[in-house]
């Protein structure tokens, strides 16, 4: 099995706190890879150490075979990100934000412009093209963000949560570019709230609480190691021991 | 039940003022503002109080009256000049409540009291009523009345005005206009105090306040307000008492006007926003910005970034106001020192004359600093995605020093040319020149190190833009200054290279000194390329993180 991403022993800390405690992954190539975890679990912090946006206080990442320590422009080269807050440069227009991106992934200029195009299309973005990023609603900077991780064809694809604030018909075009790309062999490593969508799409799942795996493999080997056969969701509760019931301190609701 | 609820809406705007102030830089940035503005404010008092008391009746009502026009105007700009997204200032988040809009709009008034701008003007008002009082306990009761009811009036009128252009103010096309208009307005204030004290003197009073303008101007609120008080003290009680009615009558007037915006707010209209145009805010796609050739595609694209950014970040802006501010402000002094000169006074006003380009030149080069020495600063939360690519980091440098340098360079080119036209002095322009070509280079070659070690977060909400630290505590700002200024050792080799000719071996050595500086400037900047190149590779994920907005 040829891996995409290995990381080893991955550990942040902040000041006494530590965020993210010793994390392992293996994710193969062509894995349609999903990241889960309750808010504050420490996946964010993980996707940015990964991607080298973050340096980890101890542990290694591989991207492709590329270490991200010392090789960090070779792994750059082969993946997409789409962080959770988008960080695009909001004054350029959606058309000058995909050229430049192209231009600054090594593409052709005129390769670029086709690929813009394209891309500007899928995301239903075209007749918005030429506005400035800064006066777009959340959903069109995530698909604008989307599109930029997207244009020089990436290995591997790193999304955080990429749905949250799109509305429905976007969420299906975004849906569907993914699994168009999954075939094509790009692996995907994704984290989303949406446990329909993650048990859709996802081979294999990885489960972070507190900064520490509870849970990986595919989701039918999740449900054997709690014992669930229910949906992801409930697999999922069981592996972060959500409490479960009616909040009795609402009671008077 | 009214009263609770105006309690509790005076409760909330005293603790969201009071938290805004909860960092230390913030709060001593309202302890300088105090100490800076307070000694005008009392200053500004004590003229009216004594004015009003000393000076003739009707000398001290006009007096009074140009007072309360400037405090009326300042305090109904005020609110448009220094406008964010203040949570304390947005009454419309009260609106989710089952609170009367009027009970909002009282409280929202009454408020206005815990502003920094209030408390700065009381002092001229309690001052008012003192003067007053030297002509009498009934002027001093009329002036604490019309005092009250000017206070109210204006406040109700600058709520107005907030409201009227609350969609307009929140909008984000009005936060990147009032970075310039703001620089503009406090420019002109500072020219128009200038020139009004040289042609203070020379101006005919006794004309401009028999004039139809003034007259005009005396009947709006802070006139009336004045003539009040005027006519109380001169013993007439029933013209005070009908100018009284006619400023009561305009506070009628703008808090109906007031509750009314206050009212269409709360039905969700956002007044004074124009409907936009369908495709109104697309940018012309035939301004692309500019174009570098000759260089990789890379260091193209960064520095047309750059420049797009240049054009259209408000920081960029602001930092574009501040070089035209130096400039305009060089050539003003030049223009007052170039009247007072006399032939006996010629080899002093050529000293003064060469002191004046120097610091005039030296304050454009520091204010670049500021655009050199934190190069990713602006890039905010897009620096995550700009370390994302795989771009060689020499080219990344190299196409945003060619974009600074781009702006920087004819921008010193031609302030150079104005400032030794204006000031007479041609003859430095060989002199004046190289320095302020070759400084900026240097200052790319320093700043890229700094900007890598010591990056800082700028902040461009609202009508803020300034450097701010983030995180360090006060020894980063410190090391930051320490390290600019142990850098300008570097820039002597350039500056003796243009004095030197200049004070002692005659002007022709420059045709070998400057090229020297050329070559000693050139050295430096490659060799901080190849430094800086691996430090930025290394230290990308603190630049980051010291750069990026903090979330929500």
């Amino acid at each position: 099995m040829q891996l995409s991403i290995q990381a080893r022993g991955l550990v942040k800390d902040y000041g006494k706190q530590r965020a993210v405690d010793g994390i392992d992954l293996d994710v193969a190539e062509g894995e349609f890879f999903g990241f889960l975890g309750p808010n504050g679990a420490g996946k964010s912090t993980t996707i940015k150490m990964i991607t080298g946006m973050l340096r980890p206080t101890s542990g290694s990442v591989q991207v492709m075979g590329f270490d991200m320590a010392t090789q960090p422009l070779e792994v750059k080269r082969v993946i997409g990100i789409l962080p959770e807050e988008t960080s695009l440069y909001e004054r350029l227009t959606a058309r000058e934000m995909l050229l430049f991106a192209g231009q600054m992934y090594g593409l052709e200029k005129a390769e670029t412009e086709r690929r813009t195009g394209d891309l500007l299309g899928v995301m239903e973005l075209t007749a918005d093209a030429d506005k400035l990023i800064v006066d777009y609603s959340m959903g069109m900077k995530k698909k604008v963000a989307l599109a930029a991780a997207l244009i020089h064809r990436p290995r591997v694809l790193f999304l955080d949560e990429p749905f949250n604030g799109i509305d429905p018909i976007s969420v299906r075009a975004i849906r569907d570019v993914l699994k168009t790309l999954t075939d094509h062999g790009t692996t995907i490593f994704f984290t989303s709230h949406v446990m329909e969508v993650v048990e859709r799409l996802c081979t294999r799942v990885a489960v972070i609480q507190k900064g520490k795996l509870v849970g990986q493999g595919t989701i039918d080997e999740l449900r054997a190691q709690v014992g669930e056969d229910g949906a992801l969701e409930d697999v999922f509760l069981k592996l972060v021991a959500a409490p479960s019931g009616e909040p009795e301190a609402l009671s008077w609701l | 039940m009214a009263l609770a609820t105006i309690r509790q809406l005076l409760w909330l705007r005293w603790t969201l003022t009071k938290r805004s102030f909860r960092t230390k830089s913030a709060l001593v940035g309202v302890i300088l503002m105090l100490f800076v503005l307070a000694p005008y404010s009392l200053g500004f008092a004590a003229g009216i109080g004594f004015g009003v008391w000393k000076l003739p009746v009707t000398d001290g009502e006009h007096l009074l009256r140009g007072a309360l026009l400037l405090i009326a105007g300042v305090w109904t700009l005020g609110p448009l000049l220094g406008f964010q997204l203040n949570e304390a200032h947005d009454i419309t988040r009260l609106f989710v409540f089952p609170v009367p809009v009027r009970q909002i709009f009282i409280a929202s008034l009454l408020g206005c009291l815990f502003d920094l701008l209030t408390l700065l003007i009381l002092p001229s008002l309690l001052a008012v009523v003192v003067g007053a009082g030297t002509h009498g306990l009934g002027a001093a009761l009329v002036a604490l009345l019309v005092m009250n009811l000017f206070l109210a009036q204006t406040l109700a009128a600058s709520q107005a005005v907030t409201l009227a252009l609350q969609g307009v103010l929140q909008s984000r096309r009005w936060r990147d206009l009032a970075l310039l208009i703001v620089p503009l307005f406090w420019m002109a204030w500072q020219f128009g105090i200038q020139s009004l004290g040289r042609t203070a003197g020379k101006t005919d009073w006794k004309a401009f306040l028999s004039s139809p303008t003034w007259e005009f101007a005396s009947f709006l609120p802070p006139g009336l307000a004045a003539r009040a008080v005027g006519a109380a003290m001169k013993g007439l009680w029933p013209l005070s008492v009908a100018y009284i009615g006619l400023l009561g009558l305009f506070f009628v007037v703008t808090v109906a006007v007031a509750s009314w915006l206050v009212g269409k707010a709360h039905e969700g209209e956002e007044v004074g926003v124009p409907a936009p145009a369908p495709g109104a805010q697309a940018v012309r796609r035939a301004g692309r910005g500019r174009q570098l050739s000759g260089v990789p595609s890379t260091t193209a694209a960064v520095f047309e970034k750059e420049w797009r950014y240049f054009t259209r970040d408000p920081f960029f802006r602001l930092m574009g106001m501040n070089f035209l501010y130096m400039i305009a402000l060089g050539v003003f002094m030049s223009f007052v020192r170039g009247g007072s000169r006399s032939g006996a006074e010629e080899l002093a006003g050529e000293l003064q004359s060469s002191l004046g380009l120097w610091m005039g030149s030296s304050l454009l080069l520091f204010q670049q600093t500021f655009l050199f020495y934190n190069c990713f600063g602006p890039e905010a939360n897009a620096a995550a995605l700009l370390f994302a690519f795989p771009v060689s980091r020499r080219e990344l440098l190299i196409g945003k020093n060619l974009a600074q340098l781009s702006m920087v360079v004819p921008l010193n080119i031609v302030s150079g040319v104005l400032l030794c036209l204006i000031l007479k002095r041609p003859e430095l322009l060989p002199v004046q020149l190289p320095w302020l070509i070759l400084a900026p280079v240097l200052m790319a070659a320093v700043g890229n190190g700094v900007s890598v070690w010591l990056p800082f977060r700028v902040n461009t909400q609202g009508l803020k833009a300034r450097q701010q630290n983030t995180g360090y505590g006060a020894g980063y700002v410190f090391l930051s200054l320490g390290v600019s200024l142990a850098a300008l050792v570097l820039y002597v080799p350039i500056l003796a290279a243009v004095l030197v000719p200049y004070l002692l071996v005659g002007m022709g050595w420059l045709a070998l000194s400057v090229p020297l500086a050329a070559a000693y400037t050139l050295g430096l900047y490659g060799l901080s390329l190849k430094v800086t190149e691996p430090w930025l590779l290394d230290r990308e994920a603190e630049i980051i993180a010291k750069v990026a907005r903090p979330e929500g």
